[in-house]
């Protein structure tokens, strides 16, 4: 059916993409979606604009979803063929350890590899992670932990003075930390700063370009273990992340992994820096 | 095979839809903050902004196939499912008092996390800007119902304004918004 011109509810589209109507009408808005590419093309753009009105303003940590969240979320998944555990904790010490429990044969095969390196392919957990005795955990982790980080793309100009706004501000904020990244020859390889929220950013990096298939990806040890903060990218000038919901970390270190990054730190750090 | 931080969003709504939970969670890290801020800023209460996350997720992975990303962008896909059923809750609460300290604050600050953080952070001040240049009575009806999770009516009545002036002035105010944000080159990035 094709509505005619007159039976478009234009009044009311605006406010149904903004759920601000009663139940009758939006049945009665729906009904007429369902045959008007038109309307419907109108209420979906009112509610991108809608969607960009909930990130404003004041820009805050402090409402982040806890760590648990997203364990509730998994739980919740009626999944006939779990993949991928996200919230897996490995532990390197334990010689069986063999990453997040391949429960399923969809699991087994190259295919399937995921956005993690299997822990067990590459592990090489010598020198630095070894003297400092630290234990590992998920890349996933991080998500669950709220600890995630932000590779900024060239491009956005805007975003990066916003960046820099941002840090700047963390070094004004009472109580912040600058976390300094020294390669084991000791050359300063990046600066870091931390509030006390928990929210850090990178200050300036010196850090060599990688080629494409690297990543540079920065650790946070907490309790002795080494958490995945993110993933910098092959060249990283700007970057912030969080440490939301967990105890600050007692050192920063940044490892050249490969792209997409890997659940344990395959290799030493190029840099690392206790955080004061 | 390309690490699934590599993936647009559509593609990882697909994998979703072939029951990748690591797809799933990769689109929870990209969104999740900013679908339980949303309702967490509508509904005030965290515990509730946690039920909505999940429910919001859940249908996510029980309906892939709801997105459809050529009528939009997965961000706005989430919100707007966020925005719903938060609003559905609010307005079954029978006690109203709650709602109506939400709206005395209807301006608090919204707390997210989320992957594209820098860019969310340029986009925030782009609208921030939008939303100041919006005529007084425009920005208040749309905070009011965005926000306060009101009905337009509901709105007309609290602004004491015919609900024909808050229809428009809610049409008018999202429209200026959209160009003025389009004008600002307000667009996401590319992944």
């Amino acid at each position: 059916m094709t509505p005619s011109v007159s039976s478009h509810p234009d009044d009311l589209l605006a406010v149904y993409a903004l759920d601000a109507v009663d139940p009758a009408e939006a049945e009665a808005v729906e009904r007429h979606l369902r045959d008007c590419p038109r309307c419907q093309a109108e209420v979906d753009g009112y509610r991108d604009t809608a969607a960009a009105l909930g990130m404003v303003p004041g820009v805050t940590l402090d409402d982040a979803p806890p760590p648990s969240l997203w364990d509730r979320i998994a739980a919740g998944l009626a999944d006939p063929t779990p993949i991928v555990p996200p919230p897996a904790v490995l532990d390197p010490l334990g010689p069986a350890s063999t990453g997040p429990a391949p429960t399923s044969p969809a699991s087994a095969g190259p295919a399937s590899a995921g956005p993690v390196s299997p822990a067990s392919v590459r592990r090489r957990r010598v020198g630095w992670w070894a003297t400092a005795a630290v234990a590992v955990a998920a890349t996933v982790v991080a998500v669950v932990l709220g600890v995630n980080l932000t590779r900024a793309n060239d491009q956005l100009n805007r975003a990066h003075e916003a960046l820099s706004a941002g840090a700047e501000a963390a070094l004004r904020q009472p109580g912040h930390l600058v976390v300094y990244l020294d390669s084991p020859a000791d050359t300063r390889l990046a600066e870091l700063v931390l509030t006390p929220g928990g929210r850090g950013y990178l200050l300036s990096s010196s850090m060599p370009r990688l080629a494409g298939h690297e990543t540079y990806q920065l650790w946070g040890i907490i309790d002795g273990r080494a958490i995945s903060l993110g993933l910098m990218g092959a060249d990283p000038r700007y970057a912030t992340f969080t440490v939301a919901g967990s105890t600050t970390p007692s050192a920063l270190a940044v490892t050249v992994e490969p792209a997409g990054g890997v659940i344990t730190p395959t290799e030493n750090p190029i840099a690392s820096g206790h955080v004061a | 095979m390309q690490p699934l931080s590599a993936l647009s969003d559509g593609q990882l709504v697909v994998a979703v839809g072939r029951y990748r939970q690591d797809a799933l969670a990769e689109v929870y890290r990209r969104h999740g903050a900013a679908v339980y801020a949303l309702a967490g800023r509508v509904l005030g209460d965290p515990a509730e902004a946690e039920d909505v996350t999940q429910e919001v997720f859940l249908r996510l992975w029980d309906q892939p196939d709801r997105f459809d990303p050529d009528r939009g962008n997965l961000r706005s896909y989430l919100l707007a499912q966020s925005h719903s059923r938060a609003v559905d809750l609010i307005r079954s609460r029978s006690a109203r008092s709650r709602r109506e300290q939400q709206d005395a604050r209807s301006t608090a600050t919204a707390g997210y996390d989320l992957e594209r953080e820098v860019w969310d952070l340029a986009l925030a001040e782009q609208v921030t800007r939008a939303v100041a240049g919006l005529p007084d009575d425009e920005r208040q009806a749309i905070q009011l119902a965005y926000f306060g999770g009101h009905t337009y009516r509901e709105v007309a009545d609290l602004l004491r304004q015919p609900e024909g002036t808050v229809k428009s002035r809610i049409r008018l105010g999202l429209r200026r918004m959209r160009h003025v944000l389009a004008d600002a080159g307000a667009r996401e990035p590319e992944r």
